[in-house]
C-alpha cells in the first residue's frame, strides 16, 4: 500500500532529518516510534505531501507521491499534533469547511462523525472554545470525513486525560481494521496494545520495524533487575543502562538493560514493551 | 527601572524584528519607494512643484520633500509594522513565562518601545540613504548631509516616538487590541491629516503639536516662501518653460525655525503620552485581563452585532453544500468565501443590504455605495490569506486535495468572489450608464484581491494589507483627477490604459506570491 523507499529529508547541508529509510506498510495500526527528534514527524509531514523528499520515493499504490501528491491526497486523513480552530466557527461549521475542502458530499458523515467522537451535541458550540481532549476529537473527526485508506496521527494522546486517551486509542485500534493507520509517538502505551507493528526511529534511521511480540523477543535475556547498594548502583549507572531505580530501605531495586549478567545478583526479567525498546535503543548505540 | 535590562530588551527587540526575512523586504519596499518618489524631472515629473513650476532638487528640497513622504508613510505602515509582538508572545506561551518572571513590567514595555523606535529609526535611515543616494543622481545642488539630518529628525522624531508609543500602548490595554484596534488607529492617523488644512489658514495653530506625522511642520516651514496653496507634493506634474524654483538652503529659514522647532519639541513631549499611558496599563500577559481582551472582542460593538446576526450564520451553510459539489479551486474558493461569511454575519446583512440598495438607488449613488463596500470588503478580506496560520490550522489545509498550491489560488479567488458578491449588482446597473466605470470595479478588485494574497502570504500578517488598503483607499478618496488613483472607479476618472495597468499589476502580485508560495519551507 505504502513504500518507502531510501526516503532521505535534508534541510541544509548540516541537518538531516531522515536518512535512507526503507519501509513497506500494509494495512493495520503501525507505531512509528522514536525520541524527540528522531525524524518521526518529518517523516509523517511527508507521507502526508506536506513536505517532499530531499532524495528516494514514497509510492502509494505504485505512484510517487512526491510527483503526484493528488494520488494520495484525497485517501488521506491527516492529524498534526498541534493545530488550532477558527475563531467564531462552531465545530459543525468547520467540519463542514472541511468537508468541502475534501469534496466531501454528504452532509450525514459529518453528524456520523461528529457522533462518532462524542460531540454531536456540542456540534453548534463554537470549537474555539473546545478543550485539548474535544479539539483532538474534532481533529480526528476531520481527518476521517474523506473515509481515508491512510491516516496519518502525529502524537495522538498529547493533553488527553486517562478516559481520553484510552477511548483514542481504541477509536484507532478499530479503524486500523481495514485502514492503514500510522501512529507518530513517544509514548510506548500510546501503541503497544493496539499496533500491529512496530517502526522504531533514531537520529533519522529506521532501527527496527518488527511485531511487538517479536521486540518483546529479541529483549528478552537484555533486561534484568537487581538490589545493589548505593556504591554498586554508582558503578551500574556508569557502566549500564539503568532503566528504573527504586529506594528499598538501604538497598535499590534496579531493572537494567544490558546484553549480557551486569552483576553477580542480577536476575533476567520479562521486559515490558518500553523496557525491550530501551534496551534495543541501547544495543544499536553500543553497536555505533 | 534598571535601565540595563531596558538596554538589552531594547536591542534584543531591534535585532528580532530586523532578522526577519520581512523586514529585508520591508526595507528594499522603503528603498524603491524612496526612489521613486524622488522622480526624474527629464520625464515631465517631479516631487514638489509650485504654481506648474518644479522646485531644483537641491538638499533643503530633497529632505524636505523625502522627510514629508516618509512622515506620511512610516506614521501609518510603521504603527502596523511595529504592532503584533506581544501578540505573538501570548501565542507562542512566552507571555506567561515573562509575565511570571522578576522583570519589570514598566522595564519591559520600555523595552519593547525602544526596540520599536530603533526599528523605525532603521527604516527611516534606509529611506534616507536612497534619498541620499539619488541626490548623487538627479540632484542639482551639493549634498549637505546636515540638512538632510537636522530635516529629518525635526519632521520624523515625534512620529517615531509617538507611534512606537501607540504600537506599544495599543498591545499593553485590552480594549485596544485586535482588528478594531487597528481600525481606530487609521482614524488617530487620518485625523492627524485632518488638521493640516489648518496650516494654510494663517501662523502655526495651537492645535498643530498634535500633528504628530510632521506634515503639517512641512507646510509650516514652505508657507514662509511659497505658495502653498498652488503645491503639489509627491508625484508632481510640472511646465518646463516655468523657471525652476529655488528653496532656501539654509535649514534655519525652513525648518529650523523657532516656532516651528518649539512645536515639534511640544509634539515629541505629548509622543510620549501613548507610551506613559501603556507603562501604566500593561496587562502583563495576566491571564484575566488579556481573556478579558479575548472576551472583549465579544463586547466589541462590532461583535455585540455578530452576536445579534448569529442566525445569519445559517444562510451562508448552503455555500458549504455547493462548494462540496463544485470541483477544484472554484470549489474550495466556495468553502473559503462560506467560511468568511460564516464568520462574520454582519458581512451577511450588510451584504444583502448593499444588494438591496444597489438596487434601489439612481445611478449617481452607486459609486459611494460601491465605496463604501469595497472599504468594508477590504478590512474582511484582510485576514483570508493569513487566517489559517493565525488559527493554526495551516496544515490541515495542506493536506487537503491541492495542498499548499492550491490555498494560495482559492484563497485569491474567494477574496475577489467576495469583493464582486459586494459590488456585481451595482456594477451591472453601472455598466449601461458608465461601461468604463463598471470595468474599473473589476479590474480594481483583481489588483486589490491579489496583493491582498500575496501580501497576507509573503508578510505572514493581515496588517500589511489592511495598512496599505487603508493608506490608499484615504488617498484615492482625495486624489480626484489622476486615472491611477481611481483603482476601483469611484471618481469615474479611471481609463481602459489605468485599468488594464492596475490588471496586470494584479496578475503580476499574483504570479508574485504564488512563486513565493512554492518555496520549499520546513512545514514545522
Amino acid at each position: 500500500m505504502l513504500d518507502l523507499q531510501n526516503v532521505t529529508k535534508s534541510f541544509g547541508k548540516h541537518l538531516t532529518a531522515v536518512a535512507d529509510l526503507s519501509l513497506r506498510l500494509e494495512p493495520g495500526v503501525v507505531g512509528l516510534i522514536g525520541h524527540n527528534g528522531a525524524g518521526k514527524s518529518t517523516l509523517m509531514q511527508m507521507i502526508a505531501t506536506l513536505t517532499k523528499p530531499s532524495s528516494g520515493r514514497i509510492l502509494f499504490d505504485g505512484v510517487d507521491i512526491a510527483a503526484k501528491p493528488e494520488a494520495i491526497r484525497r485517501r488521506l486523513g491527516y492529524l498534526p499534533q498541534d493545530f488550532g480552530v477558527y475563531r467564531n466557527v462552531s465545530a459543525l461549521e468547520f467540519m463542514q469547511y472541511f468537508a468541502a475542502l475534501k469534496g466531501v458530499r454528504d452532509p450525514a458523515r459529518i453528524r456520523r462523525l461528529l457522533e462518532l467522537v462524542n460531540l454531536h451535541e456540542q456540534a453548534g458550540r463554537m470549537a474555539s472554545t473546545f478543550s485539548g481532549g474535544m479539539l483532538r476529537r474534532l481533529g480526528i473527526a476531520q481527518a476521517l470525513l474523506n473515509d481515508p485508506d491512510v491516516l496519518v496521527v502525529d502524537e495522538p494522546t498529547a493533553g488527553l486525560d486517562p478516559e481520553e486517551r484510552l477511548r483514542f486509542r481504541n477509536l484507532l485500534a478499530e479503524l486500523g481494521f481495514n485502514k492503514l493507520v500510522i501512529i507518530s509517538t513517544h509514548i510506548v502505551s500510546d501503541v503497544e496494545t493496539i499496533a500491529g507493528r512496530l517502526a522504531i526511529m533514531k537520529s533519522g534511521r529506521l532501527v527496527a520495524c518488527d511485531t511487538p511480540d517479536a521486540i518483546l523477543g529479541r529483549a528478552r535475556g537484555q533486561v534484568w533487575s537487581a538490589s545493589v547498594d548505593a556504591a554498586e548502583y554508582d558503578v551500574l549507572r556508569a557502566t549500564t543502562h539503568v532503566l528504573q531505580a527504586l529506594r528499598q530501605g538501604e538497598r535499590i531495586a534496579l531493572r537494567i538493560a544490558h546484553p549480557s549478567l551486569p552483576c553477580a545478583n542480577a536476575q533476567p526479567s520479562e521486559p515490558s514493551l518500553e523496557e525491550a525498546l530501551m534496551a534495543q535503543r541501547y544495543a544499536v548505540r553500543e553497536a555505533a | 527601572m534598571n535601565m540595563h535590562i531596558v538596554r538589552t530588551l531594547a536591542l534584543l527587540e531591534a535585532r528580532v524584528r530586523l532578522r526577519r526575512t520581512s523586514t529585508l523586504v520591508t526595507l528594499l519596499a522603503v528603498a524603491a519607494l524612496s526612489w521613486l518618489i524622488v522622480v526624474d524631472p527629464a520625464g515631465g515629473q517631479t516631487l514638489m512643484a509650485i504654481g506648474g513650476a518644479r522646485v531644483r532638487y537641491t538638499s533643503s528640497m530633497l529632505a524636505l520633500g523625502s522627510a514629508a513622504q516618509a512622515s506620511l508613510l512610516f506614521a501609518l505602515a510603521g504603527f502596523y509594522l511595529l504592532r503584533g509582538r506581544m501578540a505573538e508572545d501570548q501565542r507562542s506561551g512566552l507571555g506567561g513565562v515573562i509575565g511570571a518572571s522578576a522583570l519589570g513590567g514598566r522595564a519591559f514595555v520600555l523595552g519593547r518601545w525602544c526596540g520599536g523606535v530603533l526599528y523605525l529609526l532603521a527604516l527611516i535611515g534606509a529611506s534616507m540613504a536612497t534619498v541620499l543616494a539619488c541626490h548623487l543622481v538627479r540632484g542639482e545642488g551639493p549634498v549637505e548631509l546636515d540638512v538632510y539630518l537636522s530635516t529629518y529628525l525635526v519632521v520624523l522624531g515625534p512620529m517615531a516616538l509617538f507611534t512606537a508609543g501607540c504600537a506599544v500602548l495599543w498591545e499593553s490595554w485590552a480594549p485596544l487590541m485586535g482588528k478594531r484596534g487597528d481600525l481606530l488607529y487609521f482614524v488617530v492617523w487620518a485625523g492627524q491629516m485632518g488638521m493640516l488644512p489648518a496650516v494654510t489658514q494663517g501662523p502655526v495653530a495651537a492645535t498643530l503639536p498634535f500633528d504628530f506625522s510632521g506634515m503639517s511642520a512641512v507646510i509650516a516651514a514652505l508657507s514662509a516662501h511659497v505658495d502653498i496653496h498652488n503645491m503639489s507634493l509627491g508625484i508632481a506634474d510640472f511646465d518646463p518653460k516655468l523657471t525652476p524654483l529655488t528653496l532656501p538652503a539654509s535649514p534655519s529659514l525652513l525648518l529650523l525655525r523657532a516656532d516651528i522647532v518649539a512645536m515639534r519639541a511640544a509634539s515629541a513631549l505629548l509622543a510620549m503620552l501613548p507610551l506613559w499611558l501603556a507603562l501604566g496599563l500593561f496587562h502583563r500577559f495576566s491571564p484575566d485581563r488579556v481573556k478579558a481582551a479575548r472576551a472583549g472582542t465579544r463586547r466589541s460593538p462590532l461583535a455585540v452585532l455578530d452576536a445579534w446576526l448569529r442566525p445569519l450564520a445559517r444562510l451562508a451553510q448552503p455555500l458549504f453544500g455547493l462548494a462540496a459539489r463544485l470541483p477544484g479551486v472554484p470549489g474550495q474558493a466556495m468553502a473559503d468565501v462560506a467560511l468568511t461569511l460564516g464568520t462574520a454575519p454582519t458581512a451577511i446583512a450588510l451584504l444583502l443590504a448593499a444588494q438591496l440598495l444597489a438596487l434601489v438607488l439612481p445611478t449617481a449613488m452607486l459609486a459611494p455605495l460601491v465605496l463604501a463596500c469595497v472599504a468594508f470588503w477590504g478590512v474582511l478580506v484582510s485576514d483570508l490569506s493569513t487566517r489559517d496560520f493565525d488559527a493554526g490550522s495551516a496544515v490541515l489545509g495542506t493536506a487537503v486535495p491541492g495542498g499548499a498550491a492550491r490555498r494560495y489560488w482559492r484563497q485569491l479567488a474567494a477574496t475577489l468572489l467576495l469583493g464582486l458578491m459586494f459590488t456585481g449588482v451595482a456594477a451591472l446597473r453601472l455598466l449601461a450608464a458608465e461601461p468604463l466605470r463598471a470595468l474599473a470595479l473589476p479590474g480594481g478588485l483583481f489588483a486589490l484581491a491579489a496583493f491582498a494574497t500575496m501580501l497576507g502570504r509573503t508578510s505572514g500578517s493581515a496588517r500589511t494589507f489592511l495598512v496599505l488598503f487603508l493608506f490608499g483607499l484615504y488617498m484615492g478618496i482625495q486624489i480626484h483627477h489622476v486615472p491611477m488613483a481611481d483603482v476601483i472607479g469611484f471618481h469615474g476618472t479611471a481609463t481602459l490604459m489605468s485599468v488594464l495597468a492596475w490588471s496586470a499589476m494584479g496578475a503580476v502580485a499574483a504570479c508574485a506570491g504564488h512563486l513565493w508560495n512554492r518555496r520549499p519551507v520546513h512545514p514545522s
